[in-house]
């Protein structure tokens, strides 16, 4: 009895006899998993180093609590577990060199403040770790001694470990034991007990004497704090996966007419066509799916392997990589459900075909319709492109779009008849008859490309403008640090200042704990003395118009200055003032004082500073509760990279303070990953179109083809045949690209807000596929058939 | 016994089938006509590859089962093409057993020795893919993928069509000696008149009828 021929036998057959094509698609499919389980590594990894950096600076623990206030400090030193740390800025030196560090003091040997590479951690006093960038700065050798100088004071560390910091390879950190001695004044305390279960805690917590934060509230802080390229890459391995798959099912596509012959003679030979092309066609994705798994390990081994240079290239340091396990899930689940509905697609393809019939049709208007198309949308481009130079205005942006796109379609249908020019008498009839399907083709193409590479480069353009310009705080481009612990602020403004930051504010905060003063205006405290009403909100109709905060906050400024006010609470220069005692709403006591405008005040900070040591400071009991709220007014200045290293080192050194930033991201990254999105699937979308089109004429001018072939064209000519007929696609949606780009800024402010780079795909990738067409078309038909 | 009645196949542009009724035997008949007359139509309406508009088709009084997507038509006829449309990735011993395998017969490698020596193959080809053989062995190829399937029908669609005079003769003799020796009924679409006098009878298909030529 012989085997069976039908099954693996036959599946093997194949396999060895069309070796290059499924090569090929193994080779498709170890690129598209490659490149989305590659490049959503590269994401994952980084937003993973964000976080291990966050755990790693906490000491891997769950809580951590801040205060400057001594009394607080005192009541947390009661408290068993919480693990002290004091951070300040100070320099490492050895041999005569120095270089800046935060250093970190702890007294407890078994708190992990960091990631350490090589080496030990610190297990008695005068063992140090330090940053493997500062070590190498410094040619530091594990086992070797030097200088830390931090708080006027100078003492010896023997270096044990060398330690990094995931998330940022520059941060400068040296970690030290020391003695639970006078000259240890923790900044931080650290446990895994939420610091509001302790009770000597709760009261200080109540009066907000300390504040704290848990380890997760930080981790999603981090998350939101996300360095630029992160933000950017978000969509980008779904949208490479996206043309992969594009590219794939073309290259599919291409093959299929070879596995017609192969499941016609499966048919003949007796097998039903569904099973034929079943049998075909899972040899077919299971060479791609084998591509697609070993792609897929591949990528993450190598960048498992390349790890170092990788992350450092994105400014990060990895320990380790984090791999996608969702990607990597779709891409194979999309595989296999693509494998499960090709055969029927086929089915319906061979039924759609038997049905189609050509009929060709003279369409004598198509060129002059498109010249006048071409003309109507130059003219109106020019005209709207010059308004909305000269007067923003939304109408002549919209409308310069609308005839950008007017040209872009015109564009294919004017290239054509100029690609005949110089052609012989034979060949012009040829050229026409070749190119008459193929305009429409590249006019939808164009319409894709230049509408999603405007709305997309738009985008991008708004979002960095919006950034770099508004800002929902008071002052615009801010950073906002409340409740910060006294002692962390001189390492925060070191660090600001070292990352080319220069104007920082402060404003202590004021005990509350049992009564609380706010400022308002003149006129609130007028109506309410006059009327006998004792809350304000009864008498709104006195509140100031235009403040944003008609009853603001009172904090504390330098002693000696003078008292500084909400200009819009500011009445004959003087503003009001109303005293509540906690939990009520109800004022206890009205009163008013002279105070000078200040523009910066107001809004989500204070309405109005008075001095530490000015009369209503006194007069009110106004005493600093060991916090303060800083303000980096020029935080919007720094690079995007500086910021989020600030936004980072924020969370780093002051970990129970709430931060809020004139130039929060989340926005606009959510913005400009919308943007990038677009791009990609633009682009896609304009590689289906040039591709499955192109391709679809391609077969459909088998006969032109084979004639050039029998009739013996020289390849010159044949390549300059196919030349020109790819130039239509070729150059329109090239042209896509300045059109787009040049609409767009026609429309803009002139600032230095960038447009991106993702607008640009989809005319680029057009022209790719189009030039991928002329490929095709350039091969040697087998058999006739036009 | 084949049997049409009343046969007719429509187009929006075209009748390549009118009425047509014919009835034949276990011998072989040719169809001759000039191309576009409707040859490979009526083939393929009596393999049940195609619906006639109007019309049955029955073979030894059961209706022939129509090929679909899903079904590869009735298991009681074969079809010869003039490409031949062998699996090109299999030896001509696997191409002939999976010809049997979709029919659900059972055959060793000393049928597939028998069945290649009925078409004048010699043995030592059961190892060879298609692509080494010439075109009148993979004619002879496929007659016998026909004949190790157990058909009883044998449809052939202009086999000699790409083969020269020498390899055109053997196949036609071979199909000849199929149907007068085995008891095939085999009908050959042709428009070789060489090919049609050698077999038993001969139609003509002209403007959608069929007529018996003597």
């Amino acid at each position: 009895m012989s085997p069976r021929v039908d099954g693996p036998r036959l599946a093997v057959a194949f396999l060895r006899h069309a070796v290059a094509q499924v090569s090929a698609l193994a080779l498709m499919g170890f690129v598209l998993a490659g490149s989305v389980v590659g490049l959503a590594t590269v994401r994952d990894s980084a937003q993973q180093a964000i976080l291990d950096s966050v755990r790693a600076d906490l000491g891997q623990r769950s809580y951590a609590l801040q205060t400057g206030d001594p009394a607080a400090s005192r009541a947390v030193s009661t408290v068993d577990g919480p693990t002290p740390v004091q951070d300040q800025m100070g320099d490492v030196m050895v041999d005569g060199l120095s270089v800046p560090v935060l250093v970190r003091s702890t007294t407890s040997a078994s708190l992990k403040l960091g990631v350490v590479t090589r080496g030990a951690w610190p297990e008695r006093v005068g063992e140090v770790i330090l940053s493997e960038s500062t070590a190498r700065s410094l040619g530091i050798a594990l086992g070797d001694t030097v200088s830390i100088r931090a708080d006027g004071g100078e003492t010896p560390g023997r270096v044990v470990g060398l330690t990094v910091d995931p998330a940022n390879r520059t941060t400068s950190t040296l970690v030290r034991l020391v003695y639970d001695s006078s000259e240890f004044r923790p900044t931080m305390w650290l446990s895994d007990s939420d610091f509001y279960a302790a009770p000597p805690l709760k009261p200080v917590l109540d009066s907000r004497s300390a504040t704290y934060q848990s380890l997760q509230t930080l981790l999603e802080a981090a998350a939101d704090n996300r360095p630029h390229f992160l933000s950017a890459m978000r969509f980008v391995p779904a949208g490479c996966g996206l043309l992969a798959g594009v590219l794939l099912v073309s290259v599919g596509t291409v093959f299929s007419r070879r596995w017609r012959t192969y499941a016609d003679a499966l048919v003949a030979a007796g097998m039903a066509p569904a099973v034929a092309w079943r049998r075909i066609l899972s040899v077919a994705f299971g060479t791609v799916l084998v591509g697609e798994i070993i792609g897929g390990i591949v990528a993450a081994v190598a960048l498992w392997l390349s790890r170092g240079p990788v992350s450092a290239w994105v400014g990060q340091h990895w320990v380790r990589i984090s791999f996608p396990w969702q990607e990597s899930a779709v891409v194979l689940g999309l595989t296999i459900v693509v494998a499960l509905v090709a055969a029927p697609v086929v089915g319906l393809a061979r039924e759609w075909t038997r049905r189609l019939t050509p009929r060709p049709a003279r369409r004598g208007w198509v060129t002059p319709a498109a010249v006048l198309a071409a003309v109507v949308g130059l003219a109106g481009w020019l005209v709207m492109t010059r308004v909305s130079l000269q007067q923003s205005g939304d109408w002549a942006t919209t409308f310069a779009k609308l005839a950008a796109a007017l040209i872009a379609v015109a564009a294919p249908f004017l290239i054509a008849p100029v690609l005949g020019v110089g052609l012989r008498t034979a060949t012009r009839p040829l050229m026409r008859h070749l190119v008459a399907a193929l305009r429409p083709i590249a006019a939808a193409g164009a319409l894709v490309a230049i509408a999603t590479s405007m709305w997309s480069a738009q985008t991008t353009r708004d979002a960095n403008l919006g950034e770099a310009m508004s800002s929902p705080l008071q002052p615009a481009g801010s950073f906002v640090i409340s409740e910060m612990p006294d002692t962390a602020i001189p390492a925060l403004i070191a660090l600001y200042r070292s990352h080319g930051g220069d104007e920082v504010i402060q404003f202590r905060i004021p005990d509350e704990a049992t009564t609380q003063l706010r400022a308002t205006g003149p006129e609130v405290v007028s109506c309410m003395s006059d009327r006998g009403i004792t809350e304000p909100v009864r008498v709104v109709d006195c509140f100031p118009q235009d403040s944003e905060s008609p009853i603001n906050r009172v904090l504390i400024g330098q002693p000696g200055s003078t008292p500084r006010a909400d200009p819009e609470l500011l009445d004959s220069g003087r503003v009001g003032l109303l005293l509540f005692h906690s939990g009520e709403g109800t004022a206890a006591r009205l009163a008013g004082t002279d105070a000078e405008a200040d523009p910066a005040l107001g809004g989500n900070l204070p309405g109005l500073v008075v001095p530490a040591d000015g009369e209503v400071a006194k007069q009110f009991g106004l005493t600093s509760k060991g916090t303060s709220e800083v303000v980096l007014r020029d935080f919007h200045r720094l690079s995007s990279h500086d910021q989020f290293l600030m936004r980072a080192a924020a969370i780093r050194l002051a970990p129970s303070a709430e931060t809020a930033s004139g130039t929060d991201p989340t926005a606009y990254d959510r913005l400009r990953s919308l943007a990038n999105t677009v791009g990609f699937l633009g682009a896609t979308a304009t590689m289906v179109i040039v591709l499955v089109g192109g391709l679809s004429l391609v077969v459909a001018h088998t006969l032109s083809r084979r004639t050039l072939v029998d009739t013996g064209a020289v390849p010159a000519v044949r390549w300059g045949i196919v030349a020109r007929w790819t130039a239509i696609p070729t150059l329109t949606t090239a042209l896509t690209v300045p059109l787009a780009i040049l609409t767009v800024s026609s429309g803009g402010q002139s600032t230095d807000a960038s447009y991106g780079l993702l607008w640009t795909l989809p005319g680029a990738l057009g022209a790719l596929a189009s030039l991928i067409i002329g490929i095709a078309f350039l091969r040697t038909p087998t058999s006739a058939g036009e | 016994m084949i049997t049409l009645a009343h046969v007719t196949v429509e187009y929006p542009d075209a009748t390549p089938l009118q009425d047509v009724s014919l009835t034949l035997g276990s011998s072989t008949t040719a169809i001759v006509g000039p191309s576009g007359s409707g040859k490979s139509t009526l083939l393929r309406i009596i393999g049940g590859m195609q619906v006639p508009t109007s019309g049955a088709v029955s073979i030894d009084d059961v209706a022939v089962v129509t090929a679909s997507w899903r079904s590869a038509g009735d298991p009681r006829v074969s079809l010869i093409h003039q490409d031949y449309r062998l699996v090109p990735f299999l030896t001509v011993e696997q191409n002939l057993l999976l010809a049997a395998e979709m029919r659900r017969v059972r055959r060793t490698s000393a049928d597939v020795t028998s069945v290649l020596g009925k078409v004048a193959l010699p043995a030592s080809m059961r190892g060879r893919l298609p692509a080494t053989l010439s075109g009148g062995q993979q004619q002879r190829v496929a007659i016998a993928r026909s004949l190790i399937a157990g058909t009883s029908v044998i449809l052939a669609d202009e086999p000699t069509g790409a083969l020269d005079v020498k390899n055109t003769e053997r196949v036609t003799d071979i199909l000849v000696d199929l149907g007068r020796q085995h008891g095939l009924a085999i009908v050959v679409a042709t428009h070789d008149q060489s090919v049609a006098q050698k077999l038993d009878h001969r139609f003509e298909l002209a403007e959608g009828r069929l007529v018996q030529l003597a």
